[in-house]
């Protein structure tokens, strides 16, 4: 069976590219370019995505707060035992957190008051943590800190405890107990997690108060009924429940994919303007090529032929080039400068890995967006000229 | 097969299997683990708190979706422009049913 591929038009497209070799490749450049730039975002906002929607089944199906003048203020710990007889509640929490900020470094730190060292949390405390004493973390006045917090206390000298500052002034004493791994750097690197009691001291939260109160529902799509029940009972509470989390993350990560993409649009821009430049007309020269091709007997079908496997090698391999150098980019070097977009600005920067996410969606996206709108603009001017007779062309 | 289209084959398969293999050095390298998975839902199963250890544009923190970042008076009673680039984004009215903070809306 005779091979469909004519290598005779494939030599002849190789030659017509290396004849004009700078041309063509500042094309190469300025495509790869722009495939790596989008990639290279579409990656690190997958990553981090991805980092997110990994852990949000695990968070509390409801949480409330209470708002009082637009504001979030503490609440009271009593309304637990009458949210605990809305029928489908299974349990109410009240949760003691907050930041901390330290003067010295000017980060804020997120302190987390757990019921510390109840059996359910000793296990799990062991395979997040790192720590050569675990009879260290069962002290009262012991807390376990991230990554960041660690870095941040190291460079203030407090190797093995740290001094929190009341609000009365006082100082709380508290020993390093373990640090989180760093597997979960992303998630923990600004948490220092100590026993309720001490969190409620650090913030000054009374016993009859806490942060939040998180409820637990035995059903899960019984979610938005209970939150209108519970609504109904206290106006004044703002109830986020997960999916109102989730939408939130989606609402963030377009937002920020959408500030760069404002930027980028500029690049793209750009590129359908050489793409419409390059559509428009050909040279004087281009055809005349094509008019000697004409009579030197090649169809339409071989001239068109030649254009798409000219266009098909330049686009391919910037194509495979950019999105080669935007994984190695992004997963190898972690995305130095691009990444800041995402993580912001604040000193307890985590110096974390972004997961490795092979996202097939992203690549056809990008690829649609530039493998055939390039190989279009090459093909369609040619097919204009060639349908024209030869002699009419060349003169 | 002529020369340069031999080349070209041969960029073409060298190009092909650079990316593959990236791929799979990515892979081998930064895939997350079953196990690292769950290290992280542990952890979240403990501290309850959503959100990545990553500050919003609000300055001051992570964790803003417990107090929605498009809130008024999210910090305290007066109202500044906290966000650099509030100007170019409003939120959604449908996903949100607290107004946005966005002041120089006519």
């Amino acid at each position: 069976m005779k091979s469909k591929i004519n290598f005779y038009l494939i030599e002849y497209a190789i030659n017509s590219i290396l004849r004009q070799k700078s041309k063509n490749g500042f094309i190469v450049i300025i495509f790869a370019t722009l495939v790596f730039l989008l990639t290279s975002i579409f990656f690190i906002t997958n990553a981090i995505k991805y980092e997110l929607n990994t852990t949000v089944n695990s968070l509390p199906q409801i949480t409330l707060q209470n708002i009082k003048a637009g504001k979030s203020y503490e609440i009271d710990t009593n309304i637990v035992d009458n949210l605990l007889t809305i029928s489908g509640v299974v349990d109410a929490t009240p949760r003691v957190w907050g930041y901390y900020y330290f003067e010295n470094a000017k980060v804020n730190f997120t302190i987390v008051g757990i019921d510390q060292y109840e059996q359910q949390y000793k296990k799990s405390l062991q395979t997040i943590v790192n720590s050569s004493d675990m009879d260290t973390i069962d002290s009262s006045n012991s807390m376990l800190i991230g990554e960041g917090v660690k870095k941040i206390l190291d460079k203030n000298y407090y190797l093995k405890y740290f001094n929190f500052i009341k609000p009365n002034g006082e100082f709380k004493q508290l020993t390093i107990a373990g640090i989180f791994k760093s597997d979960i750097q992303l998630e923990s690197n600004d948490m220092i997690i100590i026993s309720k009691e001490n969190a409620r001291e650090v913030l000054n939260i009374a016993d009859t108060k806490a942060t939040d109160i998180i409820v637990k529902v035995a059903n899960e799509t019984e979610v938005p009924t209970i939150k209108t029940k519970i609504q109904t009972l206290y106006p004044n509470l703002k109830i986020i429940t997960k999916d109102d989390l989730k939408l939130s993350y989606a609402n963030i990560f377009d937002y920020k994919s959408g500030v760069f993409l404002a930027l980028f649009i500029i690049c793209l821009f750009t590129f359908f303007m050489i793409i419409y430049d390059k559509s428009s007309g050909l040279t004087s020269q281009e055809k005349k090529e094509i008019g000697i091709l004409k009579a030197l007997g090649w169809k339409i079908d071989d001239v068109l032929k030649e254009k798409f496997y000219e266009g098909f090698i330049l686009s391919f391999i910037s194509y495979i080039l950019g999105v080669t150098v935007a994984l190695v980019f992004v997963y190898l070097f972690q995305a130095p400068l691009l990444r800041d977009i995402f993580i912001g600005y604040n000193d307890l920067k985590p110096e974390f890995a972004l997961p490795f996410i092979f996202d097939i969606q992203s690549l056809f996206l990008v690829f649609f967006l530039s493998v055939p709108v390039y190989i279009a603009s090459t093909i369609i001017p040619s097919w204009r000229i060639s349908t024209l007779e030869a002699d009419e062309v060349m003169r | 097969m002529y020369r340069k289209s031999f080349y070209l084959v041969n960029i073409f398969y060298f190009i092909v299997i650079l990316f593959f293999g990236v791929l799979f050095l990515l892979h081998y390298l930064h895939a997350p683990s079953k196990e690292s998975i769950r290290i992280k839902n542990d952890f979240i199963k403990i501290s309850t708190l959503p959100d990545l250890a990553l500050s919003s544009e609000s300055s001051y923190i992570r964790h803003r979706s417990l107090t929605d970042i498009f809130s008024i008076y999210p910090n305290d009673g007066t109202l500044r422009e906290y966000d650099i680039t509030s100007f170019t984004y409003k939120n959604s009215s449908l996903t949100a049913n607290i107004p946005s903070k966005v002041i120089n809306e006519k």
